[in-house]
């Protein structure tokens, strides 16, 4: 259950900062803010901080593992639980992994879908994206991180959308602050959570980072940003939108880009939804890769037949399966039980092996 | 190659079985299989009583050249044999060899083979090789107006000779290697010792050894057979006409190649962005430099996006049509029946046609097709509805653009770019765009050239290397070779030392 | 089967076509007017331009009649020889009745539900029929009356009296307690249309209007602007006209929120240029100025007051000042302000600076 992977196909430690970002920045930027502002309105902003608090810690946790087990999840599993016990959690990860990609993907589609061509079939754009997808994987992991790099490079000139949108802004919208009890600040910190999950890729992709505990500062750069990034998209949402607006739209941060007009681009959304397929396309692509790997490592087969299994799977679900029913299911099992199984599974994971480890010793 | 080696074992098997005669058949076997080709002269002389052959192929070698140093100085000698003519004759190439081989290489290279009748296997080889060729010339592909106009011709000695003029130094290594079984070129390996990573030459010198193919015409027509890659539209080795160009990159520590018979070099690894500079840009002020530089990878991008971006916005995005443009777009399209794509394909296709019809005619003729087709076939469709003239225009403008580059292959690829660019255009419109883009940024990712990553310094991104990349930032902060060429000595100048201490004050 | 893959990719994704919308095959409706009939169904109008060469601003005006708003989308193109698209549309323009008989929220509600729409958009209540409005020749025949109209409006938003108005801000306003929001009214006088105030909403309906006179006011106290045009007369026995343009306003509230005595002190700054003064004279006097300003603040005071007085007897709400309450009480309930703000103490400051006098004295 070991591994080494070849110095040739590692990469530098400062692109954890661009993959966890990458990873973390997608589909939940642009619409958290509704379910925020439902539970926590004005102070969102302290559940925001306290998600990237405890993705900190989630990153930290991490670290901490692989410091004591060098490896992936699989190889961690293993020495934790043993073979069997072991490779079970590790298939929940694969499983999750695979559902975190299709659910990329749908949201995706989704906006696609509402916003330019409600006549295109799901699955044309699946197939389309699948391929896409099996050709980064094709270049192994260090194509991965450069489409997950390039991503982040050419997609943050967009920022400039939220400082014309302040334009329209009203300030004392951010206004009463401190209104919410603590129990709507956790339930605002639980509705966030899918903004900011993506670190835990983490767990699949450590062993190709060269000299890997340096690359730990550069995690948790990545989360930091995101943070900052979804605290500062919250605040400027909530100065745009009055607050019953904000609830009442799917897409803020979308609504918000139908806003700026350029001199030669009459309705920038356009531009907006399109761009963001850039964002989308890596995270995919990333939870794609991991699950495939996952599913390699576990059967010790060639990594290929686990991705065509998965892209198959992917398109037949949005054969038969594409409506906003199968996308609420898919959420919903992402966000609480993902969520919850990340949140509780990792510090355990830890915990359990620090006592192997000392146990070991003794 | 194949036959080369086979042809030496059979001779080494003969001469084992019985030494002498067999082997001195050979050459003699040799000359009258060449004399069965009609420009293969044996002329026999006399002098002194000493009869002797001068065999050679009359269209290789230079005539006069043979009159005035071989055939008149042969009655100057008091004693005919070939050590003495050998001694005698005013030219340094030659040779007295009964090797079959060595013979008729030789023979094929434009030398002369002088026999005497007493031992007609031991032949004198004399170079009086026809020096036929063009002579050192301005550059026409990568034209320069403030660079030195001089650019290669199609032999390797002047070629070469024009490289160690501007790098005046021991540690140029030239490594001359033979490929092609049947146009035997040579292909001269150029590095700087103690400056090029070994590994890379080393790879060069694989690669090359490494091909088993019966032509080899044209530097270009090498590099095809050593990239790594061969699926791509993008050129992966930078072939040259510019001396000064090689000399540049073997001192920032590539490889380069000169080719026989053939007026390109080749330099490897390169990465994209080299492929948007020119030796100009060295020969400017960093400010222009930069500014001229960034322009040309504005055209590029616009060369590749403006025709599927006008088929987006017409085809599905009538949304994005400012008001003010609304009418202007609208009405010129109004009496084309097409959809947009078709106009676009037919505007595109005629242009690359006259294109290629302009490179094929003749310079006088080209010049009148380019005016001819461009104004008055493009007059004529707008006029006709074929077409609107706002992508009249943008595709007019984006193959001029496509121009710009000064590596003629890369606008050969930019200019292919553009059609699966236009095809997604108009199967899902900005997001179709967006999505080929995706993917040439993948491929761009995945290339490498000699195994290095071709989109280097963007990624993997190193700050260092940037400093002649988008921009060419002044000469003072070139310290250091590009990174990811990992040279073996990366200081370009030595450090500053603090210059004339920054005493302006506002001149006190 | 290796060979055959890329095929079928191709015919999938060739399947996967999207609908083509080429800018010559479509209408675009660059306007749209919603009028009520008097049988309670709604006609709705869409303003059409016909693109010919060397015929600028021709347009065509396509109409049909339903009982919802997004329904008469489809009887229109019933009419019309090609799809009718609304991606361009500038302006949307609704008549006084159907405000009254259907209310903003409803049929704010497919607006912004459709993406096709921006929120950019603007929103217009018409005085009288829209059918009249709309079948105006625009004075400018180059454009459409679409783009007149939506010319017309963003004008007087950006450099006359009339405040920023768009879906967007409108929808944030009437979306809150109260549905307190406003938006400008057209009119038709004589030949020409004209903005003829700005009609303000509460639940869902028009309760009252702004008129012209007071719009520079109104503005002030809404936004913070940077152009606008106000006219006072001198306080003195001559009782001359002075216009002023502003360059520059802001607005600053203080609160006080006593539980048995709220009230809320709204500061006006302006600053501004002379443009006209309606005697000769000289303005470069210090002393002039000094009374020029006084007396403009004092009529800004008292033109101010006037509004929110009669906002507070109608218990409405433009101004956005429950927000600004709400930011400083958190407890505030809407219930609770609906009781106390017709009664509450609301002070005007206004203060006025005169930068410049143009370029004579």
């Amino acid at each position: 259950m070991n591994l080494l992977i070849n110095e040739k196909y590692k990469v530098q430690p400062f692109y954890v900062f661009f993959l966890v970002h990458s990873m973390q920045t997608g589909i939940g930027v642009l619409s958290f803010q509704r379910m925020l502002a439902k539970s926590t309105g004005t102070d969102g902003w302290i559940s925001i901080l306290l998600a990237g608090l405890i993705v900190h810690f989630m990153i930290w946790v991490i670290y901490k593992i692989f410091s004591i087990v060098p490896g992936d999840i699989i190889t961690v599993n293993y020495h934790a639980f043993g073979k069997l016990i072991g490779s079970f959690f590790s298939l929940l990860f694969v499983l999750y992994f695979l559902i975190l990609g299709l659910t990329v993907m749908i949201s995706y589609i989704e906006i696609i879908h509402v916003w330019m061509f409600e006549e295109i079939p799901a699955w044309s754009f699946s197939l389309v994206f699948l391929i896409l997808i099996y050709y980064i994987n094709t270049g192994g992991f260090r194509t991965i991180t450069g489409i997950a790099f390039l991503s982040v490079l050419v997609t943050y000139w967009l920022i400039f959308v939220f400082f014309y949108a302040m334009k329209y802004s009203e300030f004392t919208n951010l206004l009463p602050i401190f209104d919410h009890s603590i129990l709507d600040i956790w339930e605002g910190t639980r509705n966030v959570s899918l903004t900011m999950i993506g670190f835990e890729l983490l767990l699949i992709f450590h062993p190709f980072i060269k000299d890997a505990k340096a690359s730990q500062k550069y995690a948790h750069g990545g989360a930091l940003t995101t943070t900052l990034f979804t605290l500062f998209i919250y605040v400027v949402s909530l100065i745009f939108y009055s607050e019953k607006q904000l609830v009442m739209t799917i897409w803020p941060t979308l609504s918000m880009t139908s806003i700026v007009e350029l001199a030669f681009i009459q309705r920038f959304e356009y531009i907006f939804v399109t761009w963001w397929a850039i964002i989308i396309i890596p995270n995919m692509t990333i939870s794609l890769w991991a699950a495939s790997r996952g599913a390699k490592r576990l059967f010790n087969i060639q990594q290929k037949y686990p991705l065509w299994g998965m892209s198959l799977i992917i398109l037949m679900v949005n054969i038969f399966f594409f409506d906003i029913d199968s996308l609420n299911i898919l959420k919903r099992i992402i966000d609480p039980y993902g969520v919850f199984f990340l949140g509780a599974y990792l510090p355990l994971l830890l915990i359990i092996i620090h006592i192997k480890k000392k146990r070991n010793r003794l | 190659m194949f036959n080369r080696r086979n042809s030496r074992k059979s001779s080494s098997q003969q001469m084992d079985m019985d030494d002498g005669i067999n082997k001195n058949s050979e050459i003699r076997e040799l000359f009258n299989s060449l004399s069965s080709s009609y420009d293969f002269i044996n002329h026999q002389g006399c002098y002194n009583g000493v009869g002797y052959w001068v065999s050679y192929y009359r269209s290789l070698i230079d005539a006069q050249e043979l009159h005035r140093s071989v055939l008149s100085v042969i009655p100057t000698l008091e004693q005919i044999n070939l050590e003495q003519m050998k001694d005698s004759i005013p030219i340094e190439d030659t040779l007295i060899t009964s090797t079959r081989i060595v013979v008729e290489k030789r023979i094929m290279r434009g030398h002369i083979a002088i026999r005497l009748d007493a031992n007609l296997d031991e032949c004198l080889l004399i170079n009086v090789v026809a020096q036929q060729g063009r002579q050192v010339d301005k550059p026409e592909l990568e034209f320069g107006i403030i660079s030195p106009q001089e650019a290669f011709v199609e032999d390797i000695d002047i070629n070469l000779n024009l490289v160690r003029k501007r790098l005046p130094l021991p540690e140029l290594q030239v490594t001359e290697l033979t490929v092609g079984s049947l146009s035997k070129t040579k292909v001269a390996v150029l590095s700087i010792d103690g400056i090029v990573d070994k590994a890379n030459v080393d790879t060069v010198i694989q690669r090359v050894n490494d091909i088993d193919f019966d032509e080899i015409l044209d530097g270009s027509h090498l590099a095809q057979m050593l990239y790594d890659d061969n699926s791509t539209l993008f050129p992966l080795f930078l072939n040259t006409e510019r001396p000064d160009r090689i000399a540049s990159a073997l001192a920032e520590g590539k490889v380069a190649m000169i080719i026989d018979r053939s007026s390109s070099a080749l330099i490897a690894p390169t990465i994209l962005l080299e492929y948007f500079i020119t030796m100009e840009d060295y020969n400017m002020p960093w400010i222009p430099a930069s500014a001229f530089r960034l322009l040309r990878i504005f055209a590029v991008i616009f060369s590749i996006f403006a025709t599927p971006l006008y088929v987006a916005v017409l085809t599905y995005h009538y949304e994005l049509i400012p008001k003010d443009l609304l009418e202007t777009i609208v009405t010129s399209r109004n009496l084309i029946p097409f959809q947009p794509l078709i106009e676009a394909l037919f505007l595109e296709i005629s242009i690359e046609l006259l294109r290629e019809a302009a490179s094929r005619l003749p310079t006088k003729v080209g010049q009148t097709l380019g005016i001819v087709g461009g104004i008055v076939i493009g007059q004529a469709a707008v006029v006709a509805g074929l077409t609107s003239n706002i992508l009249l225009i943008i595709v007019a403008l984006s193959a001029l653009a496509s121009f710009v580059t000064p590596i003629y292959k890369m606008g050969n690829a930019i200019r292919l770019l553009r059609f699966p660019f236009l095809i997604g255009a108009q199967i899902w419109g900005l997001l179709g765009i967006t999505i080929s883009a995706v993917f040439l940024m993948t491929h761009l990712i995945k290339l490498t050239s000699m195994g290095h990553p071709y989109l280097e310094p963007i990624y993997p991104f190193h700050l260092k290397d940037w400093k002649d990349s988008f921009i060419r930032i002044p000469m003072n902060f070139f310290k250091s070779r590009p990174i990811n060429l990992r040279t073996e000595n990366t200081k370009r100048q030595s450090t500053p030392k603090k210059n004339a201490i920054k005493k302006n004050d506002f001149n006190e | 089967m290796r060979k055959l893959l890329p095929v079928i990719f191709t015919a999938a994704i060739l399947s996967g076509c999207a609908q083509p919308r080429v800018v010559d095959e479509v209408n675009m409706s660059q306007a749209i007017g919603y009028d009520m009939l008097n049988n309670d169904r709604i006609e709705g109008m869409f303003v059409i331009p016909i693109f010919q060469q060397d015929k600028m601003g021709k347009y065509q005006i396509l109409s049909g009649t339903s009982s919802t708003t997004s329904d008469v989308q489809a009887a229109v193109s019933k009419k019309a020889d090609k799809t009718v698209l609304l991606g361009q549309t500038r302006i949307v323009l609704f008549s006084e009745k159907i405000v009254h008989k259907i209310g903003m929220t409803e049929l704010t509600d497919y607006l912004y539900r459709e993406p096709q729409l921006g929120n950019r958009v603007l929103l217009v209540i018409v005085e009288g029929k829209v059918k009249d409005i709309i079948h105006t020749k625009p004075s400018n025949s180059n454009v459409n009356i679409g783009i007149f109209l939506s010319n017309l409006i963003n004008q007087q938003n950006e450099t006359g009296n009339g405040p920023d108005t768009n879906l967007h801000l409108f929808l944030g306003n009437s979306l809150e307690d109260g549905g307190d929001a406003y938006l400008p009214i057209i009119k038709k006088i004589g030949n020409d249309l004209a903005v003829s105030g700005v009609a303000l909403f509460h639940e869902n309906k028009i309760v009252s209007k702004v008129n012209t006179k007071d719009m520079f006011v109104f503005k002030t106290l809404v936004q913070s602007h940077r152009r606008g045009i106000y006219k006072f007369q001198l306080d003195d026995e001559k009782k001359s006209d002075i216009v002023v343009e502003s360059i520059r306003s802001g607005t600053s509230y203080h609160i006080s929120d006593s539980e048995s005595d709220p009230s809320m002190t709204i500061k006006l700054k302006i600053k501004g240029q002379i443009k006209e003064s309606m005697r000769s004279d000289n303005l470069t006097n210090r002393k002039m100025i000094k009374k020029i300003e006084q007396d403009m603040e004092a009529d800004l005071t008292r033109q101010a007051t006037r509004l929110i007085k009669d906002f507070q007897k109608r218990n409405i709400d433009p101004i956005g000042l429950k927000e600004k309450f709400h930011a400083k009480n958190k407890r505030m309930t809407y219930q609770r302000w609906k009781s106390m703000y017709p009664n509450m103490d609301i002070q005007i400051e206004a203060k006025a600076d005169i930068l410049q006098t143009g370029v004579s004295e």
